[in-house]
């Protein structure tokens, strides 16, 4: 009885939902609050997260991902790797402008990925295309890349709008830093230091119809406490970030909606391999086991978040739902002990201010390790520091986050292959390694899932990472904004929004 | 008093111009040093956090060249001072744009902040000051006691946040936050994003000067030249006006002086409340995201916001009190 009412209450929401669903209307701005200044929107210069969510309308980039991360046609309509996967062939689409009125060529693609990859330029993105060792335009719609060593996570980095493609007159006057000029469903036509960006509708957009908003007008809003005031009072119609502790205030707000998705990037924690008694595989997995993820998630992040023991998220194609680790102290007890630290021992986590949940999430852990004997001192550096310290490998523990990965490979290969430039924790496992090369030139998915399923077991079996969550991305705004969703990627995206009067 | 021969005068000024220009310059030079000395004490390696912790090391060393952090110090200095000295700030780490054309923009709204807050905190304070001196101890002196107390203790970030949400989000009379130029709002759209910060700042500013002004004018009304216009039957408000308030000129002009310099050198938390782009804002940022060069540039021109100030308070000094010129 229960269940059918459930059933006919939920039907009819979806009933009132599609009743609901209206034509878009065209025209209007946007009015956007950003949570950081971008910094530069040069996409071959700027680090700032903030810069590539602005770019994110700007420019296009060869090929996309969709909500659950799979790779989507762009500029290019199709693509094909060589047998041996060194060299990838793109088709671009036909009728391309960049927003400027000139028609986009192969030339154009070419010469913004060497810029990126040339040392000359000096970018920090450059590692997107590592291992590229040509780009070429053969003909007017056909670039082909070349690479030394086959890498099928390559089409994952061409999503990123470091790889995005503007027209080349901006470098010469220096004006891609602030107004580079894109294929992209928006122009930018004002950067204010301090203030923020405004968009316009590119006329010349190749998917006809589209944008529906006459124009975005961005604004940096730093406090989340008076982005939510902004957003409340309707000063704003859209915020990228709201206080988690804010949420369920927002929530009873009929004039707004509250967007939240797990993202997947995902929070962990860093285990040095090479320090005792950590280089005992038991002594890593009786944290894992101890640990209390969801206590972590409630307390440190204020539940915007889910709890998981390995690090995609189920909403990706990828997703990985291995989790062995079931919170007993009994079994913890017992791992430590054959890791040879039975009556536990004392150590430091290192965190960072920069990024404040980091140091919450220290808080808990030390909590909840105490049981296990294990004194956690907490070890709070600032960023620079921190990160020379990581590098060094001056550390027991550290608390950090991974973000914005398209393709499996980025989860695992960079940080968890033995010697690669971000295995922090020194883990070295063969198996994982042989793995890993298999899987990254793999190029169709039926292969590379049961390939990653079993490397994500013998990381999370092995735990150089203790992974904790993947974070929610959550984006607030009006009920007069339709067409928007917030994404796992955290692309923030205005192509298909509209404002209804 | 008779007159000193005027020919002397002249001299004597000039040394003066020249020995305060000569110690402006000194002042200059010892903040540049220092600030320079400090951001090379911050831990870490600057080009790492500049370029984000997915960078590849190649990609730091070379910037690392770039940012001419092999050479040692006191060449980096060198090359620093002697842009300095043509007038160019250097490039942005970060951007890689000019620094003037990243400074110049904020110059403005800054300016337009710390004048409407100086005016506010003036209206706060000439009154309740003036109030305060007539009769110290009476029930106006600890009116204005409590005001100046409370606009001292009272964080400048949660008075900001608290008019928010009263005048934005409650109210929904004015907005948030940001800024708008007049070109883009209009004066009323202007004004209107000025408001709530210009309040914020000003209350602070004039809870400080309170203080000031009632000291100066008690200082001026125990003279005995007070005590002869009283006698003589002139009315209070009259004494107060004719005598006092001139008298006491000099130390307030001092603090107005030196409230504005403040101001306009950066009432960060204010800025960053609402979101105002201003020069403190703009250094904090840079001190984030280890923009040096910036800081450095925020650093040194709010030192000669300062030097400045006080250079022309002491001018405006030496018109009002022909003793300051010849100590």
């Amino acid at each position: 009885m229960k269940r059918s009412l459930t059933l006919a209450l939920s039907l009819g929401v979806i009933l009132l939902g599609a009743a609901h669903a209206q034509t878009p209307v065209r025209g209007g701005i946007l009015k956007a609050a950003w949570t950081q200044e971008p910094a530069n929107l040069d996409p071959h210069v700027t680090s700032a997260y903030s810069s590539f969510q602005i770019l994110e309308n700007v420019l296009d980039t060869l090929v996309t991902v969709d909500a659950k991360g799979k790779i989507i046609p762009s500029l290019a309509t199709a693509w094909k790797a060589s047998a041996d996967g060194k060299t990838w062939t793109f088709t671009l689409r036909q009728g391309v402008k960049f927003s400027n009125g000139r028609a986009l060529s192969a030339a154009d693609v070419a010469y913004c990925l060497n810029r990126l990859r040339d040392p000359k330029t000096g970018s920090g993105n450059a590692y997107h295309l590592s291992g590229v060792t040509a780009v070429t335009a053969p003909s007017a719609n056909t670039v082909v890349l070349t690479l030394s060593k086959a890498r099928t996570n390559i089409l994952g980095d061409l999503t990123s709008k470091a790889t995005g493609i503007f027209a080349k007159e901006g470098v010469a006057d220096k004006s891609v830093a602030t107004r580079p000029v894109g294929t992209g469903p928006f122009k930018i036509t004002s950067y204010q230091p301090g203030v923020g960006v405004k968009l316009a509708r590119n006329t010349n957009y190749w998917q006809a119809g589209l944008p529906y908003l006459d124009g975005v007008d961005i604004r940096v809003v730093p406090d989340e406490g008076v982005r939510r005031s902004s957003l409340v009072s309707g000063d704003v119609d859209w915020v990228m970030a709201v206080p988690p502790q804010d949420i369920p205030t927002l929530k009873t707000n009929a004039a707004l909606k509250v967007d939240s998705i797990p993202a997947f990037s995902y929070w962990y924690i860093g285990v040095n391999t090479k320090h005792k008694p950590f280089d005992q595989k038991p002594v890593r997995q009786a944290m894992a086991e101890v640990i209390n993820r969801d206590q972590i998630v409630q307390g440190a992040i204020f539940g915007q978040g889910v709890a998981n023991q390995s690090p995609i998220p189920a909403v990706n194609e990828f997703g990985q739902t291995y989790a062995p680790y079931t919170g007993s102290l009994e079994k913890a007890k017992a791992l430590l002990g054959k890791g040879g630290a039975v009556a536990g021992f004392e150590t430091s986590i290192m965190v960072t201010g920069q990024y404040p949940e980091s140091v919450r999430i220290a808080q808990i852990l030390q909590a909840q390790l105490a049981p296990l004997g294990i004194k956690a001192n907490i070890r709070t550096l600032e960023w620079a520091q921190w990160l020379e310290e990581e590098g060094k490998g001056n550390y027991d523990l550290y608390v950090l986050s991974w973000n914005a990965m398209i393709d499996p490979d980025e989860y695992y290969y960079a940080q968890q292959r033995t010697g690669e430039g971000f295995n922090f924790t020194g883990y070295s496992n063969p198996a994982v390694d042989k793995l890993l090369d298999t899987a990254r030139v793999a190029t169709s998915d039926a292969q590379r899932k049961p390939l990653y399923t079993q490397i994500n077991k013998l990381v999370v079996d092995d735990a150089p990472y203790i992974y904790l969550y993947n974070p929610s991305n959550v984006n607030a705004y009006s009920t007069k904004v339709h067409g928007y969703a917030a994404r796992a990627d955290q692309a923030i995206k205005f192509v298909n929004t509209w404002l209804s009067k | 008093m008779f007159r000193r021969p005027a020919q002397r005068r002249v001299p004597l000024t000039v040394a003066y111009l020249v020995r305060r220009l000569g110690s402006v310059a000194l002042v200059l030079l010892g903040v540049s040093v220092m600030t320079f000395l400090l951001v090379q004490f911050i831990p870490g390696d600057p080009a790492r956090v500049v370029l984000g912790i997915q960078a590849t090391d190649a990609a730091v060393a070379q910037l690392r060249e770039r940012m001419g952090l092999d050479a040692p110090l006191y060449v980096q200095f060198g090359r620093w001072l002697g842009g300095v000295l043509h007038g160019d700030f250097g490039t942005s780490l970060v951007t890689g744009q000019a620094i003037g054309s990243i400074v110049q923009p904020r110059i403005w709204p800054t300016t337009a902040l710390a004048l409407s807050a100086l005016l506010i905190g003036l209206v706060i304070a000439v009154p309740l000051g003036i109030a305060a001196a007539l009769r110290p101890g009476g029930k106006r002196d600890l009116l204005a006691g409590l005001v100046s107390q409370l606009g001292v203790s009272l964080p400048d970030f949660w008075l900001g946040v608290m008019l928010i949400y009263l005048f934005s989000e409650r109210l929904r009379w004015l907005p948030s936050s940001g800024y708008q130029s007049v070109q883009e709002g209009g004066v009323a759209g202007w004004a209107g994003h000025l408001l709530l910060p210009a309040v914020t700042a000003g209350v602070v500013s004039g809870a400080i000067m309170i203080r000031f002004v009632r000291g100066a004018l008690l200082e001026v009304i125990r003279l005995d030249y007070v005590r002869t216009a009283r006698a003589k039957g002139l009315a209070a408000r009259v004494v107060m006006a004719r005598h006092v308030l001139r008298n006491a000129a000099i130390p307030i002009v001092t603090i107005i002086g030196l409230q504005l310099a403040t101001l306009i050198s950066g009432v960060v938390t204010v800025e960053i409340v609402y979101a105002w782009p201003g020069l403190g804002r703009l250094a904090l940022e840079s001190t984030l995201n280890r923009d040096y060069s910036i800081l450095q540039a925020a650093v040194l021109l709010t030192a000669v916001i300062y030097s400045v100030s006080s250079f022309l308070i002491d001018l405006l000094y030496g018109a009002l009190d022909p003793r300051v010129r010849y100590g």
